[in-house]
């Protein structure tokens, strides 16, 4: 029970890699899960690796046609990030709705990706844009899609000496609207009982030219909703067409009961938010 | 000399507190101390059969393991001893070897560090045999139901009965009857600090404790009984406490603190010990509000008059007694609400089962009962078409009007003006009758607005005859004037402001400025018992003792007694128990505030979130003596009762504790708390009260819940007679799913 714990604080991306593989230890970036699932016991180690002094890994850039936001950043630099204010506005609405102010200060979405909770907040937003993720060790890098990397509550397919340097995603088309909701038991600081990101592209007819809906902590893992999308793609948004998207959608969750909410809560939320928000990005409401 | 009372004069401990100088018990060092870590039962209802505390006596760095045979006196409680000190076999109390919720107490490491202390806690060997676990109070009743504490015939603690009139006469007389079952939640005090502090042995030989809470005199008392020791080898010290709310009130870790100080001396070992409890330990190991079940049938005439009156009250008292006594009797009394009815008909029980205790919590059994009573006056004012402010102008006692207990408030009972003036505050006019237009605008066809009233009253101080006391010693120093005057007096401040209220009474009665003021507080060495701070009672208590210690200190300054020292026991008027058979009582309590809310709310028709806009909350507190700390008392209160009525979701499954982390027994934010709190605050003086104050911190919970049941019904047609109303129960009850 008692032991000794060292802190390691590489400075670049090889050193951490290094780092990992010599002492197998523990990766911790702003550390808002990894300081209460230690204090719950939930793992062990010896070392933690601190990522927090890596350069350059909590940039928000532009490389061509992709947006590529560095695992490091914080809550509060997506919030400010002008050039995801431009393309894809839900992701601002995430960062604002995470914990508190102390939380977003802290906390990467590196860390919600890789702590990979059926209720990560930034999942459903980073599933709805096809996102990929980028994976280092000391021998080089891969990039697989998020959809892949994530296998289960808390599992993920990162290998064990492995770091999450940058996720990327395809810029989005000029014109795309997008909200990220979520219902919680509060207001504030809570852990979401259902969230949805919804993506829509009309064109000038108000006929969909694209749309992506994403749902979190309805399932093991957080999920798109490919029926109720191939339903919407091509036609006219109208409030009648959204409310059988929604009721669609539900079938795609496979929830269950615990102690924030039950089932039977999060299917009704799941149909709530998917109307809600597409009626918002359609202008219907 | 300028007046000190009636200002909203700073705060004494605000510097201090706002820049962390102020030392709560967690905070406080003693050199050489060790550190305790307490084994938990962790079990909700269980006999040990064995308990091996080799392995952990043998780790290096422990410096002693404590267990039931190591308490002299081996029981504990704050009105009757049925909780063993330490549970386990080996000390001489019968059943001390059972343990009866997971918070129950069996062992006390004490050692070098906190975290040897957690790994010899956890190399404790205990062997339980299970007993079936009671959570249910209602069949818990029943005879054939497991016994909790098998010295005692049955697991009913409790039962307090009131006749008055003829019920069964009155429901013939009534032209509606509403009939309904409540259930109220338990809930958690969440105070900011959880319980620590030290115990060690003081420079006079004394077994002391520095620990947060609202009694330093019975803690005393308590730990001498366990001791078995003489009261005056005993010093409690309360430092400064991070908030209470009720949940000090009954001993958390005094006893374990002063019984390892106790016997590492007996061992010639001279270290304080320390506890640090955390959140969760915190969750488990202290008592909760008491969850209810109310079935009330009332019934009233079309003219809107109250004639029949019957409710049975079962309080899920847990595993032991704590305060329920005092909870449940002041829940019998405002089951029925302060309102003129001939025919009464309570029955009301507190029962023993395997949950957390239930205990005090701001309100005493007061928010629960009033629920019941004001939804009820509500369903009635609906049915039979009458505004629930004009129902209850009609039926509200005044002056002289008797109530459930067939005896009438004392005078100036001034509820009708409170209700009036939180009515006008709340939009509704008077014309002829009283009537409100309107109910606001819904912001969309899903998000719904509606308005709730409810009124309610509130005893000040420990009722039913008990023998309520408070001291206070003055000293006034100087020669030919008074140069500076000091204060002895127990009553803690659990973070209300009393020592900030204290000294300006001090002032006041002594006749000098506030800062000639010196207070000597919250210490059983230097102060006589002073009583609880809680029931609304220490601002009333105090300002009375300090009243009658300064006019004898005053005779004896004139008299040319140099210091002139003076010491004042204050009793108030005597209270009576209940009746057995009738529930009778001519004077249940010496003091009530009174106090009515108007609560607007939004309501989520999609979702199920109902948010609170305004709530305007008025109070008759007599006389405010700090008018600031009197309205952060109402806005204080308010939002603990809107974690309450709406969020607060404290979950017992099997007798085990679902919702022990702050993460998922959610509390409000500032986000969550009403955009808008109106504090009206009346001061139409009590006639015993000091300078006319009535006692108001717990006030503004009485109507709290029932106010937005009602606004919740107004908004969407719907009753709620259970919550907290979170979304999912809101949805249910709206037939969403
Ligand atoms: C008060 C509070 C409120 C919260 N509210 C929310 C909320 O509203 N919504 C929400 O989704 N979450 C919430 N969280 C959870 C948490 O803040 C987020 O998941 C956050 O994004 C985690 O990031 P971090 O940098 O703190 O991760 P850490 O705790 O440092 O790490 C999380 C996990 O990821 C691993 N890891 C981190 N970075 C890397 C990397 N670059 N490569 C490989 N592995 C890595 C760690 O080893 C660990 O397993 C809350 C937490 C707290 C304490």
């Amino acid at each position: 029970m008692m032991h000794e714990l060292r802190l390691e604080t590489p400075r670049s991306l090889a050193e951490a890699s290094r780092i990992l593989k010599e002492t197998g230890g523990k990766v911790i970036a702003g550390g808002t899960d990894v300081i209460p699932q230690m204090r719950d016991g939930r793992f062990e180690a010896n070392t933690l690796i601190d990522l927090s002094r890596l350069p350059d890994l909590d940039t928000i850039k532009e490389e061509g046609d992709f947006i590529v936001i560095g695992a490091l950043a914080n809550y509060t630099s997506i919030r400010q990030s002008q050039l995801l204010q431009e393309t894809v506005p839900m992701l601002l609405e995430v960062a604002g709705l995470v914990g508190g102010l102390q939380t977003q200060n802290r906390g990467t979405i590196g860390g919600n990706v890789v702590n990979a909770s059926p209720a990560g907040d930034t999942l459903p937003p980073l599933l709805a844009l096809n996102a990929e993720v980028v994976l280092n060790n000391s021998d080089g890098e891969r990039t697989i899609p998020l959809s892949d990397f994530l296998q289960g509550p808390g599992q993920t397919a990162i290998a064990p000496h492995e770091l999450l340097s940058e996720i990327r995603f395809q810029k989005p088309p000029a014109g795309t609207k997008s909200t990220f909701l979520r219902l919680g038991n509060r207001r504030g600081m809570v852990i979401s009982i259902v969230s949805a990101a919804t993506m829509l592209l009309l064109d000038g007819g108000n006929k969909i030219e694209e749309v992506r809906i994403a749902l979190g902590a309805v399932a093991p893992i957080p999920i798109r909703c490919p029926e109720a999308e191939a339903l919407l793609q091509g036609q006219v948004l109208t409030e009648a067409l959204i409310e059988q998207a929604a009721e669609m959608t539900v079938k795609a969750g496979s929830p269950i009961d615990d102690v924030r909410g039950t089932a039977t809560y999060r299917q009704h939320g799941i149909k709530v938010l998917v109307r809600r928000g597409l009626l918002k990005l359609g202008g219907l409401r | 000399m300028t007046e000190t009372i009636g200002k909203s004069l700073p705060r004494i401990d605000a510097y201090g507190k706002v820049t962390g100088e102020t030392l709560y018990p967690g905070d406080i060092d003693r050199p050489n101390q060790a550190y305790g870590k307490i084994l938990f039962a962790r079990r909700p209802h269980a006999i040990i059969r064995s308990l091996d505390t080799s392995k952990a006596q043998a780790l290096e760095g422990v410096v002693a393991v404590f267990t039931a045979k190591d308490v002299p006196v081996n029981e504990y409680g704050l009105i009757m001893p049925d909780q063993p000190v330490l549970c386990g076999p080996g000390s001489d109390k019968p059943f001390a070897e059972r343990v009866r919720f997971v918070g129950d107490q069996i062992a006390l490491v004490v050692a070098e560090t906190e975290e040897i202390a957690a790994e010899a806690r956890d190399l404790i060997e205990v062997e339980f045999e299970d007993l079936p676990v009671v959570t249910d109070p209602v069949a818990a009743c029943d005879s054939d139901a497991e016994l909790l504490h098998p010295d005692k015939e049955s697991n009913i603690l409790l039962h307090y009965p009131i006749r008055k009139g003829d019920v069964e006469k009155g429901f013939e007389e009534a032209d509606v009857i509403i009939e309904t079952e409540y259930n109220t939640p338990a809930q958690e005090h969440a105070y900011l600090a959880p319980e620590s502090g030290l115990g060690y042995i003081d420079d006079e030989g004394r077994v002391t404790v520095e620990v947060a809470g609202q009694w330093a005199h019975e803690e005393q008392e308590e730990i001498a009984h366990a001791l078995d020791l003489p009261l005056d080898k005993i010093r409690v010290i309360h430092p400064a406490i991070g908030g209470a709310f009720g949940g000090r009130e009954d001993l958390s870790i005094q006893l374990v603190l002063a019984l390892a100080a106790y016997r590492l001396n007996e061992r010639g070992i001279d270290r304080p010990v320390k506890i640090i409890w955390s959140r969760e330990e915190s969750i488990i190991g202290h008592h909760k509000r008491h969850p209810y079940v109310i079935r009330a049938k009332w019934g009233a005439t079309k003219e809107g008059k109250l004639v029949a009156a019957k409710s049975e009250v079962i309080a899920d008292a847990g595993a032991y007694a704590y305060t329920s006594t005092k909870v449940l009797g002041n829940a019998t009394l405002m089951v029925s609400g302060p309102y003129i009815c001939p025919n009464v008909h309570v029955d009301s029980y507190a029962v023993y089962t395997n949950h957390v205790p239930g205990g005090a919590f701001r309100g005493f059994g007061g928010p629960q009962g009033a629920f019941a009573a004001e939804s009820q006056m509500n369903k009635l004012a609906e049915v039979i078409g009458m505004d629930p402010v004009e129902f209850r102008m009609r039926n509200v006692v005044r002056d002289g009007d008797e109530i459930a207990v067939q005896s009438p408030l004392p005078k100036g009972v001034t509820l009708d003006e409170v209700i009036e003036t939180c009515a006008v505050a709340g939009g509704w006019q008077k014309n002829g009758t009283w009537g409100r237009d309107g109910k606001g605008t819904d912001t969309n066809k899903h998000i719904k607005r509606g308005v709730g009233f409810a009124a309610g009253f509130k005893n000040i101080g420990f009722s039913f005859g008990f023998p309520e006391r408070c001291w206070a010693t003055i000293e006034l120093h100087g020669d030919s004037e008074i140069e500076k005057v000091v204060l002895h007096h127990a009553g803690s401040d659990v973070g209300q402001g009393a020592h900030t209220v204290f000294k300006q009474m001090a002032a006041e009665a002594v006749g000098v400025d506030f800062d000639k003021v010196e207070l000597l507080v919250a210490d059983t060495a230097v102060t006589g018992d002073s009583g609880s701070s809680s029931a609304s009672r220490m601002t009333f208590m105090a300002g009375n003792a300090i009243r009658g210690a300064a006019e004898l200190a005053l005779q004896k300054w004139q008299d040319e007694d140099r210091p002139a020292i003076a010491e004042f026991n204050y009793n108030p008027p005597a209270t009576t128990p209940y009746d057995p058979e009738t529930g009778k009582s001519e004077k249940p309590n010496f003091a009530y505030g009174y106090v009515a809310e108007v609560i607007v709310v939004d309501v989520d028709t999609e979702t199920g979130h109902v948010h609170l806009v305004d709530v305007i909350c008025a109070n008759d507190v007599g006389k405010a003596i700090n008018p600031q700390q009197v309205v952060g008392q109402i806005e204080g209160c308010v939002v603990q009762a809107a974690g309450y009525a709406v969020l607060e979701n404290f979950i017992q499954t099997g007798g085990e504790v679902q919702t022990a982390m702050f993460s998922n027994y959610l509390i409000p934010t500032i986000l969550d708390i009403p955009d808008r709190v109106q504090s009206i605050v009346i001061e139409n003086a009590d006639e015993v009260g000091p300078w006319g104050v009535r006692g108001m911190s717990e006030m503004p919970y009485i109507p709290f819940a029932p106010a937005v049941t009602a606004a919740v019904h107004d908004a969407t047609g719907v009753w709620f007679d259970d919550f907290p109303l979170t979304p999912e129960r809101v949805l249910r009850g709206l037939g969403k799913f």
